[in-house]
């Protein structure tokens, strides 16, 4: 199978099971959203799935390769990015080199010593292919720290599809965006390249049903349930268990 | 044998001093997040404030400590008052910089005020004999070093753990900004373990002064010392400290006695070998 | 700007050889300091690095060089890159063992390896002649000009050394891993999430400096022509990190700036009060503290912009 899967994925913290036997897939071009209650297991999992933490069982396959014993970085290179439910940027850095960093990790090029930043055409043309992209073109020159918050969650994203990912992991993306902010964060999302593989982790359900084909629902450290929207809609237990406090 | 002996009964003598003075360096470390490169010159100024009293006043050995501590602390008090309080929360580097121009001063003042030769504090007549413990007899200042040390450990483990301000204490070094939503005067809290810590430093420096020998240049000569025990015991842990404090001073003192050519090398080799296995200190918090 | 800058600094450089032709000593000794704060600028400045050890570097090139000048070669140019290339597998190897520790453990560490490397010195003392160090080899002229008696064949040395281990600086910090350590600085963790090995460019860029500070105790070895443990102090690291965080860090002018300023300041202060000076070099520190935390760069800052 081509894409990022997680095979029956177990993670112990001492007598806690974080993680009991999760099984996921995230073929190409899909959108799969993870729910749950907080204290479920989301952020664990994403972290076994990103190389933060490993897993006590349980193999994670990129494209059908083991890549379990892979730290964080080399995952990156091999074409998972994340975004972060806090946003991290480089905040003292300009918006134009947070990109740039990106895209010079990307393309191999931060050992080169005799090289210039700013001097490369493709990367200066890909940079500012990105800004115009996330509307941020005049906000390039700003620091990152200092950009209002919807901008810097919007950024987030840009950095991570500077990496040019296959599978992209997005950890609470609609965290802390203000009310204003969210119809535009939800058209970047929705505009996502068609062959990207796409996690997302997301407690507004409004914005997991709008853009998930396929929702997982994770209940300490379980899959309670699995399937498209409609299906989970439909599921008693879903419904009872979580859905049922929101949607009453 | 007796040689292992006096290795363990002057290793843990001069454990005990180095855990005397750095107990509060670690302690403002890890609760106000104060880089506090000055922190030696606590015991400098209670080492010099105790040879005033004894040398220039004639008073008595124990009247001449104990004024050294008190100044120490009074000092101390001002000092957080007027500068530390200006420091807190800023970048390290920042903090880096401004405790050691406050070093200079204190070195300066010693310095102008008395010179920069030692300043001697002779150990009363009484300290000077041995006392025999049935086994062994024992020098009976290393006796008076391990009491004083295993005394002052005692109570702060029971200040800490047992007492409202030990409650106190740990909230804020938890988490400071939860400690002063439960109505906790954080400023005062760090007032008084910043005094404390001042004071043992003096009385650290009073003790084992014949063994850090007290004059101006002390707070820079011996900051390294210092800055090990706090690393190697966990930033902020106080039964680290002392653990660490013990440690090292056992080590040091074999080395001294088991291999003299090779000097501190063991030391630091030993130094880096724990923080290697146990990077953040024996008993750091992880 | 930046080049009538450079240029105007490097012909101010050039001028003290007319104006204060009897200081050129002391004057020889900034410039390396400058050198030894410029590495450490690029450690502490640009990657964040916490150290207290740059010493390491400074005393085995310190060394290298005069073992080299006193058994290979007196000619100074081959000794000067044995010396850097001695500091920077120093640098390396140790940096292995380093960069993985953080804040305070990493700053003990850094410590630690210059003490052990002091004591080294101090003990193998058919090597390296103990306590007493290194002396007694003359250097051979440079490029056909004769060390003399007044200092100015050493102190075009090394300022010439010093002018181009600046302009490498300031190309690397201008250069794809320039960024990247800065990005390493302000969010390491960010940095994995964009598939940094951030390890191994703190490694990459503690070499790198290491050889610069190697440069600079080669340099000290090859003017003085005498070497002695004091090159590992823990002290000259201190007093090198004190002059980078006056100047400001980040900046490489910061490095200039802090070193001039601090040894200025002892020099004469020690010359007017040779028992009081530290009073003067406290202000000097507190003043900055208090009145331009960020450096006195950012001074300079604040008065161009206006």
């Amino acid at each position: 199978m081509t894409g990022l899967e997680a095979q029956g994925i177990v993670k112990r913290y001492g007598g806690l099971t974080v993680a009991d036997r999760v099984d996921l897939a995230l073929p190409p071009g899909r959108r799969v959203a993870l729910i749950g209650p907080n204290g479920a297991g989301k952020t664990t999992l994403a972290d076994i799935l990103t190389g933060i933490t490993a897993p006590s069982a349980g193999r994670v396959l990129l494209d059908g390769a083991d890549i379990t014993a892979l730290d964080e970085a080399r995952r990156v290179r091999a074409g998972i990015a994340k975004t972060f439910q806090i946003t991290a940027l480089f905040p003292g850095l300009s918006l134009r080199d947070n990109l740039r960093l990106a895209l010079i990790e990307r393309r191999r090029e931060s050992w080169r010593p005799f090289a210039r930043v700013g001097e490369n055409p493709e990367v200066e043309a890909e940079a500012a292919a990105l800004l115009a992209d996330f509307d941020l073109t005049g906000a390039a020159d700003r620091r990152t720290g200092d950009l209002p918050y919807g901008a810097q969650r919007l950024a987030d994203i840009a950095l991570a599809l500077a990496l040019r990912p296959r599978v992209l992991i997005l950890d609470e993306p609609s965290a802390g965006v203000p009310a204003g902010e969210r119809a535009r964060l939800l058209d970047v999302l929705a505009a996502l390249p068609s062959d990207l593989a796409v996690l997302i982790i997301e407690h507004d359900m409004d914005l997991v049903f709008r853009l998930a084909e396929r929702i997982v629902v994770l209940v300490e450290g379980a899959v309670l349930a699995e399937g498209p929207p409609e299906a989970i809609a439909a599921d008693a237990r879903v419904r009872e268990l979580y859905l049922g406090a929101r949607h009453g | 044998m007796s040689i292992l002996l006096a290795i363990l009964v002057d290793g843990v003598a001069y454990g005990m001093i180095l855990f005397l003075i750095s107990v509060g360096l670690s302690v403002t470390m890890g609760l106000m997040r104060v880089i506090n490169l000055a922190h030696g010159g606590f015991a400098l100024i209670g080492g010099a404030l105790a040879h005033l009293a004894l040398i220039r006043l004639g008073l008595p050995w124990a009247v001449a400590a104990g004024l050294g501590v008190l100044g120490t602390v009074a000092v101390a008090v001002v000092l957080e008052r007027a500068f530390y309080r200006h420091i807190y929360g800023r970048p390290e580097l920042e903090q880096v910089l401004a405790t050691v121009g406050l070093a200079f001063l204190m070195i300066a003042s010693v310095n102008l005020a008395l010179g920069s030769s030692l300043l001697a504090l002779p150990a009363p007549e009484w300290m000077r004999g041995s006392v025999d413990l049935g086994v062994r007899t024992l020098p009976v200042h290393r006796v008076v070093v391990l009491a004083a040390g295993a005394a002052i450990a005692l109570a702060l483990w029971a200040l800490v753990e047992r007492s409202r301000f030990g409650i106190r204490l740990r909230a804020a070094v938890d988490d400071a900004r939860a400690a002063s939503a439960l109505g906790i005067d954080t400023g005062r809290v760090y007032a008084a373990a910043f005094a404390l810590g001042a004071g043992l430093a003096a009385l650290g420096g009073i003790l084992g002064a014949e063994l850090l020998p007290i004059e101006a240049y002390y707070p820079l000569r011996y900051l390294v010392l210092f800055l090990f025990v706090v690393a190697v015991g966990g930033m902020g842990s106080i039964a680290g400290s002392l653990a660490a404090a013990l440690a090292l001073g056992v080590l040091d003192t074999a080395a001294r006695y088991l291999v003299p050519d090779f000097g501190t090398i063991f030391f630091y080799l030993g130094t880096m070998a724990i923080l290697a296995v146990r990077p953040r200190g024996l008993l750091g918090r992880a | 700007m930046r080049l009538a800058l450079d240029l105007a600094l490097l012909a101010g450089a050039l001028g003290l050889m007319w104006i204060v032709p009897d200081q050129l000593a002391f004057l020889t000794r900034v410039l390396i300091m400058i050198l030894l704060v410029l590495s450490l600028d690029l450690v502490v400045g640009f990657a964040g690095i916490a150290t207290l050890g740059q010493a390491a570097m400074f005393g085995s090139g310190a060394y290298a060089a005069a073992l080299f000048a006193l058994h290979v070669s007196a000619e100074p140019l081959s000794g000067l890159v044995v010396g850097m290339a001695a500091a920077a597998g120093v640098a390396f190897v140790s940096g292995l063992a380093l960069l993985r520790a953080k804040a305070l453990t990493l700053l003990v560490l850094t410590i630690a390896v210059a003490e052990v490397l002091q004591e080294v010195a101090n003990q193998a003392d058919t090597v390296t002649g103990g306590a007493d160090g290194l002396g007694g080899y003359l250097m051979a002229p440079l490029l056909g000009a004769e060390f003399d008696l007044w200092g100015r064949t050493g102190y075009l040395y090394a300022l010439g050394v010093l002018a181009l281990c600046f302009a490498f600086a300031r190309r690397l910090a201008g250069s794809p891993l320039g960024l990247a350590l800065r990005g390493i600085r302000e969010a390491p963790d960010r940095m994995h999430a964009l598939g940094t090995p951030v390890y191994w460019r703190l490694v990459t860029v503690y070499t790198l400096a290491g050889g610069l500070a190697g440069a600079a105790g080669a340099l000290s070895a090859q003017t003085t022509e005498l070497v002695s443990p004091a090159a590992f102090d823990f002290s000259l690291s201190a007093e090198a990190l004190i002059m980078l965080i006056l100047g400001g860090t980040g900046r490489l002018y910061g490095a200039i700036l802090g070193t001039v300023l601090f040894m200025a300041v002892h020099h004469f202060a020690a010359a007017v009060d040779p028992f009081n000076w530290l009073f003067a070099i406290g202000a000097l520190v507190l003043a900055v503290v208090f009145l331009a935390p960020a450096g006195l760069v950012s001074l300079a800052d604040r008065w161009v912009r206006r």
